[in-house]
């Protein structure tokens, strides 16, 4: 009977068992091949081979697919890292992992508007360049990055602290299935493990190792982002940070890390120029090129109030006052400048597309 | 709360700091804002107070009070979700005009032009309200762009047919104000921002 299970339904059996943690797992497969060690641990009877078999059974029921650091797909990045997982779970295609160069967006999950708006914004712009953005699926700066990335370019992958048998956090279920049906969700837990506290710096880990490059877009004082930004350096792998207001505790975290010399983010181009650094084989788009997307020409009646516009927002008080126009020339102008996605409206300000 | 409200009948009612008030208070503002009455029903009968009054309501866009001003927010997007909630959307829809007040520059406190003095605007509003009357009701004559803008905002979903029968009316008005016999873009446009204002609440 043990002869038609594969080696990777010993390693999720070592996996579930209590006392077993990434780096036992690690130096009891580096002693023996997963069935012997399996036996040495659990004893020849009838009855670990049964639970064997069963847990193998419904990890292969979930979809999901176990790869071990011989399996061909195992990413090079975590083979390459100072402490590769022995066993990986994937939802999704575990083909992702090693295709696009990998770009993680993290930070804290309780971010202000502008950083959920700098994350999807960063995670549409690095998947539309062909980049894979990595993040925890977590809530705040992580959900939006991967809302922002999914449908975009490159397939996303997400990495997760529990086991891939259920969503976690339960409102990110729809993110979930989008993330596994576009790319990938990994973890180094099995299906039906309990959620420890001790897996999310394991996750964390995990993160930073497939990333070519980490970024944090916000985060607190002393936030949780800075176990992954240490498992990045301890890696060698460069840190980005996207700065803030000195004002905004949300900032603190991230602030800092650019005083200790993190690069600064101000877009994708800032990111790209990293990955080209990181021996990357990226095309990063020039000044004009940037300049160049999407905008008509602007219509002879609407150019004084376009010139009035700039990319920072302004209140229709102050268009109205830079201008001169009557108020509702003015909020004529700007309707037909939306129309032709040269302005647009945000909440109630207004600025130059 | 009736007792709030009946003395603003054919009058204002000002209520400041609208995320302050307990959400069935603001609820119970429905039924008057749309039929202008007060119902009461008891066992001995129903009772009607005249309750027809011109609502006027000023909140801060978030906790901080900071929402107003370029991206100086520090609330958490949980806070903000959390402050707007106590306004539900079908209230906010009853309001017709939702204006963001910005804090003036120092420049602008400073050297600001003499504002229009209120019996201006007074004469102004009179003057608009004539030319309302005299023209009797009737359905307001739009231009082709006009039109054109906001069947886009329908087809689009930007605007409801509640909406829309609101929009049309306050463009009239604002066309009235300009003294224009008919509604145009520009009016239409400053209608339709005008409501857009919510989005700064809902967003």
């Amino acid at each position: 009977m043990s002869e038609q299970l594969p080696d990777g339904a010993y390693a999720i059996g070592l996996a579930l068992l209590p006392d077993v943690g990434p780096a036992t797992l690690r130096s009891l497969l580096d002693a023996d091949p997963p069935p012997v060690a399996w036996e040495k641990r659990a004893g020849a009877t009838s009855e670990a081979q049964d639970a064997v078999a069963r847990q193998w059974q419904r990890h292969c029921d979930l979809g999901i697919s176990v790869l071990l650091r011989d399996d061909a797909l195992y990413p090079d990045r975590l083979r390459n890292s100072l402490a590769p997982p022995a066993i990986l779970f994937c939802r999704g295609d575990p083909r992702v992992l090693t295709g696009k160069p990998t770009v993680a967006l993290i930070g804290t999950r309780a971010p202000t508007r502008y950083g959920i708006g700098v994350a999807a914004q960063l995670g549409a712009d690095l998947s539309a360049s062909g980049v894979s953005v990595v993040s925890g699926l977590a809530l705040g700066i992580d959900g939006a990055a991967h809302e922002g990335a999914c449908a975009t370019g490159a397939p996303p992958i997400g990495v997760v602290a529990g086991g891939l048998h259920i969503a976690y956090p339960r409102r990110h279920s729809r993110l979930w299935d989008r993330v596994m049906e576009e790319g990938v969700i990994v973890s180094e837990s099995p299906a039906g493990a309990r959620t420890e506290k001790w897996r999310f710096p394991v996750r964390n880990g995990l993160l930073a190792a497939l990333s070519d490059v980490v970024v944090v877009v916000e985060s607190r004082h002393g936030g949780g982002s800075r176990h992954t930004v240490n498992a990045a350096l301890a890696n060698g792998i460069d840190i980005g940070a996207v700065p803030g207001s000195i004002r905004s505790a949300t900032s603190e975290g991230t602030n800092a890390m650019l005083a200790d010399g993190a690069f600064v983010v101000t877009g994708v181009t800032d990111i790209l120029l990293a990955l080209s650094r990181a021996g990357a084989d990226i095309a990063i788009p020039s000044g004009e090129e940037r300049r160049a997307v999407s905008t008509g020409p602007v219509p002879e009646r609407e150019r004084g109030l376009y010139e009035a516009l700039s990319p920072d927002p302004a209140s229709l008080d102050e268009l109205a006052r830079i201008t001169g126009l009557e108020f509702a020339e003015l909020c004529g102008g700007l309707e037909r400048l939306a129309r032709a996605g040269l302005a647009r409206d945000v909440g109630g300000w207004w600025e130059r597309v | 709360m009736i007792g709030d409200r009946r003395p603003s009948s054919h009058g204002v009612l000002f209520l400041d700091e609208l995320g302050e008030f307990p959400v069935a208070a603001l609820e119970s503002l429905r039924q008057p804002l749309e039929e202008g009455v007060i119902r009461v029903s008891r066992a001995a009968g129903t009772a009607e107070f005249p309750a027809s009054f011109l609502l006027v309501a000023a909140m801060n866009p978030c906790p901080c009070g900071e929402g107003v001003y370029k991206g100086a927010c520090s609330c958490s997007v949980v806070m903000r979700a959390r402050y707007r909630r106590r306004i539900s959307a079908p209230f906010l829809d009853r309001f017709d005009l939702v204006v963001p007040v910005t804090r003036p520059t120092a420049s602008e406190l400073l050297d600001r032009v003499p504002a229009e003095s209120s019996a201006d605007v007074a004469a102004r509003v009179a003057m608009a309200r004539n030319r309302a009357d005299s023209r009797g009701p009737q359905e307001p004559v739009l231009t082709k762009e006009a039109t054109d803008t906001l069947s886009r905002k329908l087809a689009e979903g930007e605007l409801s047919a509640r909406g829309l029968g609101k929009v049309t009316r306050v463009a009239r008005t604002i066309a009235d104000l300009a003294e224009a016999e008919v509604v145009n873009d520009d009016h239409v446009s400053e209608a339709l921002l005008l409501r857009a204002g919510r989005s700064v609440v809902v967003a």
